[in-house]
């Protein structure tokens, strides 16, 4: 029905204007795309290169003296491993619960005429700018004994006030209608969330999915704050030391500590960087699929 | 599951009747008993914020006093025990020009960043929408939000080549006659270089929120216009923008409540010492004078700071927006 | 009836199996280190010792000093905290460490491998020893390299004085168009010496007293010269905005000439030099330049690296098994072991005495074997580090052309690398930034230098003045120890022949 819609909807033919204004259009983004390609490519490109080629630069776009060593010596790290592990773990368990605490919390907020609307969301939005601070958040999860476990890295960022707020406006959009209809038919608010607001609001979900997950698989701060155990560092934890370690060289290291640095080529540091970041781009091509026009008010109209 | 929702969603010409009705006479007491229906939804969020949001802000405290983790049996008990100390801990800061610098410095990054940053995200998601050929909208957008997944650290070492003395920017200045610029040691160039770099990594993520208000559009307003005779730009001007009008709205009040960050990351990777006249933030001002470090008190202090100025600001945008476009976020 | 039962009985029987084997396994060193990109746990060296020595070590990481402050004064459960000085003695402040000196006495081995000086850092007022140090040789790690291919082409001679290396760059930038000096350093060491500056505090003999060398009129006549040779093109136009990476990069493609150069860059230099063409392409180093006077003030990198401590909430017991473990490893066979490897494995032994690393076990197994020190043995530790300035012949000849040529001048010492006094650890890293993020201001022209006494009073109110007085006041009840470190030679005199008086 939606390939139909489609089909419809390009039957009117394109004038003159229209077609130059197309080309102009896709011309300047396909100029745009491959300038925020750039760093993408020369990443990927120096991840394959010959450190000679590098330390020259050589490597633009693509690789010079091709290798796979350095990909060979980042697989064979057993830290990397583990901590895709955790990275998995975290982004897999800790983004299906976020989800459904932000969908449950940004339902209610959405209907503007539920009572004490106002005060939920200011007591929602003051703790989304205001924080106690690193020593008693760390003594908080101290006390819950979630230091060193891997729930510290899931649990405190469950709920995203950002993210609610964004779901929220999207169920604003949805017109009542059609849950007052279901609620008539006797459905909970509950069942009216889950079996209709929601099948309404995939392209919603997708893009606050995807948030959640990238904000998931990127954290490593609480990693570096409440973590000490070598076997829940994740991937970002990892690549964190890692790069830090090899760019902030300063004249009070120690000579080990320098020498140990220069150890760790841009071709390693890249290599790591790209193993980092693809698994988690290849989620979005898989969720481009509900951003797909006209879904949503397809069924609308039935 | 969308099958689904079509059929349930289909509304029968008596059951609208029966909401009109609903609508009519939404008594005050039909509202609480439907609000209540709804409340224990909010349980989940609420006890997280509460445990994981509100429990530690006893801590703010600490901004007031002259904090030293060791002066207790634990953490908790020194807070109790360390002496108070009022504003003592601000006005140590803001005797120094270098840090009133740094929130100046904040304010304009910040602000080129939303005047000029903010609206970019929005015209590549309009472009992009445009994109008639299916294939190619969707490798446009695959390829648009890569930057963002590159760190600053990789990105920062990327542009401080390509506007470095010897960069490729320069050598086309030199051709073309002109004198080499020296973007990250000119006090006249660096803001605008912590702007471009930090549209051209985060604009094409910044597509993805104003992408999918766009699919919620309603088709049928843009046959009405096409029938109308609107041409292209026509529609994106009176269907499309006025209907993810809302999102903007939103998405602009929400960024007014990270004013205070003006890129952290961002610009500790790109700036030295030659720059900080133009360059040096809140965040990296204190970073560098290693208040952050075991200085929990100065930190909370200005984290308080920049927290007050992101609630005034948010606040008032909401208040704006509800007086000017009626629309707000709650 | 009889299955349950059976069943019951099995499960209770492996439980205290369980128990028991877990009883006889030996106990656990806990030890809590500074974030390493590897996992010491997982790694070859850490295996290799503990199948040697029986100790079972576990090594967890902390980020940085909050995340440190926060495990210790919320009680953690560790046996060892590696520390950087600053932490060490923030900590020794509060109270939050332990002191070993009563347990010490056992472990006569383990005091007599480090050094005495290392001993009289750790020492409290009260006495007690509250940590193992980690102390630094004097070494000189190495002056300006040039391309020595280059410099024979043009009969260019090394310099000694600030004329001739200005002669000098200037000859370089006409001759062959490169940027003569490249670097990001806000005191460049070698052009430094040649106005007198060699550390940023020093010993006033007239005043008995320690001063910044701030007050030290070669700071401005320094800061002169560099800011002179960066307008006139003769440094890296890019020099505040240096990175290790910019610098190699510029240097390998044969945009620049020389920077300063230790033994671990000079062989990628070399190898991309010559796979790109430069098949002549070698390093050498100048020494630090002479002063008016004649004199060169050689700067080494001597200093307290590390403090390994024992928290104060360890028992008796605990802590003494710790300690057995730090002298276990500290042990000559032991400390070879995990800083060379295995003979005939990771290296041979030279002719001379000295280790000869094989390649490439040698970097795949024991590269990061040097973070499993604990203390350093004051015999051992010179001759096995040998093994690693020997990983190839570049390496090697960088650090001996250094050092041959630097050695006959005699070094410096620094004189504050004892200083454990409170002032030195609060302000001592800020001003170090302040002050270079200056320097470099001044470099590039965008500060001038008729700001200086604003900036020495800004310097002051930041602490500098506090520092400075404690620092005099600490210097004269430690004059002999002040003298001690500023007399430090280098242990590889021997190897180059030399004997400094």
């Amino acid at each position: 029905m939606i390939m139909a819609k489609k089909k419809n909807n390009s039957s009117f033919a394109l004038t003159r204007g229209e077609k130059i204004f197309e080309a102009v259009n896709a011309v300047i983004l396909i100029l745009l795309g491959m300038l925020m390609l750039f760093p993408f490519l020369n990443t990927l490109a120096k991840s394959f290169s010959g450190d000679t080629a590098i330390l020259t630069g050589q490597v633009l776009l693509w690789p010079v003296d091709f290798q796979t060593g350095t990909y060979k010596y980042v697989l064979r790290e057993p830290q990397f491993w583990n901590s895709l592990k955790v990275s998995t773990f975290n982004t897999i368990v800790g983004t299906a619960g976020s989800m459904i605490v932000t969908c449950l919390t940004a339902y209610p907020l959405s209907k503007t005429w539920i009572y004490g609307r106002k005060p939920l969301m200011l007591v929602f939005v003051f703790c989304m700018l205001f924080s106690g601070g690193m020593v008693p958040s760390y003594l908080l999860m101290r006390s819950l004994n979630l230091i060193n476990t891997i729930w510290v890295l899931i649990l405190p960022g469950m709920l995203s006030i950002y993210n609610m707020i964004l779901m929220k406006n999207f169920f604003e959009e949805i017109p009542e209608a059609i849950e007052e209809s279901a609620q008539l038919d006797g459905a909970g608010s509950l069942r009216t969330l889950v079996s209709i607001v929601l099948p309404m609001s995939l392209p919603a979900m997708a893009t606050i999915g995807l948030f959640y997950a990238v904000g998931y698989w990127d954290n490593y701060m609480s990693g570096l704050m409440y973590i000490t155990d070598p076997k829940l560092r994740s991937l970002q934890q990892y690549l964190y030391v890692l790069v830090t370690e090899a760019v902030t060289v300063n004249e009070n290291m120690s000579m080990d500590a320098l020498e140990n640095a220069a150890l760790n080529s841009e071709a390693i540091r890249a290599a790591t960087i790209m193993l980092a970041c693809v698994p988690i781009m290849c989620v979005y091509p898989f969720l481009q699929k509900y951003f797909v026009k006209g879904m949503r008010v397809g069924s609308v109209k039935g | 599951m969308a099958q689904q929702s079509l059929t349930s969603g289909s509304l029968s010409a008596n059951e609208a009747k029966q909401i009109a009705k609903l609508n009519r006479k939404k008594s005050d007491r039909s509202r609480l008993r439907r609000s209540l229906s709804l409340y224990w939804l909010l349980i989940p969020g609420l006890i997280l914020i509460l445990i994981f949001h509100y429990t530690p802000m006893y801590g703010l405290v600490i901004g007031f006093k002259k904090y030293n983790i060791f002066a207790g049996a634990n953490p908790f008990d020194a807070i109790a025990k360390s002496p108070w100390v009022g504003l003592a801990n601000w006005s140590k800061l803001w005797v120094q020009s270098k840090f009133r610098q740094a929130v100046a410095n904040t304010f304009i990054i910040s602000a080129m960043k939303i005047v000029i940053g903010f609206p970019i995200p929005i015209i590549l998601a309009l472009m992009i929408n445009e994109v008639r050929n299916t294939a190619l909208k969707r490798t446009l957008q695959t390829v648009m939000y890569l930057p963002h997944f590159m760190s600053w650290v990789v990105v920062g070492a990327l542009f401080m080549n390509i506007l470095g003395t010897t960069g490729i920017v320069n050598a086309i200045i030199v051709a073309c006659g002109g004198e080499v610029q020296k973007f990250f040691m000119d006090n006249n160039w660096f803001r605008w270089v912590l702007l471009l770099t930090s549209v051209w990594k985060e604009s094409g993520w910044g597509t993805i929120v104003y992408l999918a208000a766009i699919t919620s559009i309603d088709p049928a307003l843009y046959e009405a216009a096409r029938i109308d005779r609107a041409n292209r730009l026509q529609l994106i001007w009176h269907v499309t923008l006025p209907g993810i009008a809302g999102t903007v709205v939103m998405m602009l009040i929400l960024r007014l409540g990270g004013i205070m960050d003006a890129g952290f990351s961002q610009i500790l990777v790109m700036y030295n010492s030659t720059v900080y006249k133009s360059g040096d933030i809140i965040g990296t001002y204190v970073y560098r004078e290693g208040l952050g470090k075991l200085n929990w008190s100065q930190g909370t202090l200005v984290g308080m700071f920049n927290s007050i100025i992101n609630m005034v600001l948010v606040l008032s945008g909401n208040i704006i927006s509800r007086k000017l476009t009626e629309r707000s976020i709650w | 009836m009889k299955r349950t039962l059976a069943i019951l009985l099995a499960l209770v029987l492996t439980l205290s199996l369980c128990t028991f084997a877990a009883a006889e396994e030996a106990k656990v060193i806990k030890v809590l280190h500074v974030n390493q990109s590897f996992d010491m746990n997982d790694n070859y060296v850490g295996k290799l010792l503990e199948e040697a020595t029986g100790y079972k070590v576990e090594y967890s990481y902390y980020t940085d000093d909050n995340q440190l402050a926060m495990e210790v004064a919320s009680g953690t459960d560790y046996d060892l905290i590696t520390l950087g000085t600053s932490m060490y003695q923030t900590l020794l402040a509060q109270g939050a460490l332990k002191d070993i000196a009563p347990l010490l006495e056992n472990y006569p081995s383990l005091k007599e491998n480090i050094s005495a000086l290392g001993w009289i850092y750790v020492a409290g007022e009260d006495g007690g020893i509250y940590g193992i140090p980690n102390v630094d040789d004097a070494v000189y790690v190495g002056g300006i390299g040039y391309r020595s291919d280059i410099f024979a082409d043009h009969n260019y001679q090394e310099p000694n004085t600030i004329d001739e290396f200005y002669d000098l760059l200037v000859a370089i930038k006409n001759d062959t168009g490169m940027i003569p000096l490249t670097g990001n350093a806000a005191v460049e060491p070698v052009i430094a010496s040649a106005f007198g500056l060699s550390y940023d505090f020093v010993v006033d003999e007239e005043n008995n007293a320690i001063v910044s060398w701030l007050r030290l009129p070669g700071m401005k006549e320094y800061l002169a010269w560099m800011n002179k040779a960066y307008n006139e093109g003769l440094i890296d136009i890019d020099w505040p905005v240096n990175t290790g990476d910019t610098i190699n990069n510029k240097i390998s493609s044969n945009q620049a000439c020389m920077t300063y150069a230790a033994h671990w860059s000079t062989l990628n230099w070399v190898n991309a030099l010559v796979d790109s063409g430069d098949t002549d392409a070698y390093f050498k180093s100048i020494v630090p330049l002479e002063d008016a006077n004649g004199k060169r003030h050689i700067a080494v990198s001597n200093g307290i690296s590390r403090v390994f401590a024992i928290p104060v909430t360890a028992s008796d017991e605990d802590a003494a098994y710790t300690l057995e473990m730090i002298a276990n490893r500290l042990e000559k066979e032991n400390y070879w072991l995990f800083n060379d490897g295995i003979e005939g494995t990771h290296y041979t032994m030279g002719e001379d005495g000295v280790p000869l690393p094989i390649l490439p076990i040698f970097n795949d197994d024991m590269g990061k074997g040097s973070e499993y020190q604990i203390g350093r043995n004051q015999y051992e530790h010179p001759i096995t580090w040998m093994a690693r300035v020997h990983k190839t012949q570049v390496q090697w000849d960088t650090f001996y052309d250094a050092n041959s040529k630097a050695a006959k001048y005699g070094f410096e010492g620094k004189p504050m690398t004892f200083a454990n006094f409170p002032e030195y650890t609060e302000y001592s890293s800020a001003l170090t930034t302040l002050c270079n993020d200056y320097f470099k201001q001044i470099i590039a022209g965008t500060e001038s230098l008729d700001n200086y006494d604003d900036f020495v009073a800004e310097w002051e109110v930041s602490g500098g003045k506090e520092l400075e007085e404690a620092a005099t006041e600490w210097y004269r009840a430690n004059t002999a120890l002040v003298e001690a470190a500023r007399k430090s030679t280098s242990p590889y005199n021997e190897i180059f022949g030399y004997a400094i008086d």
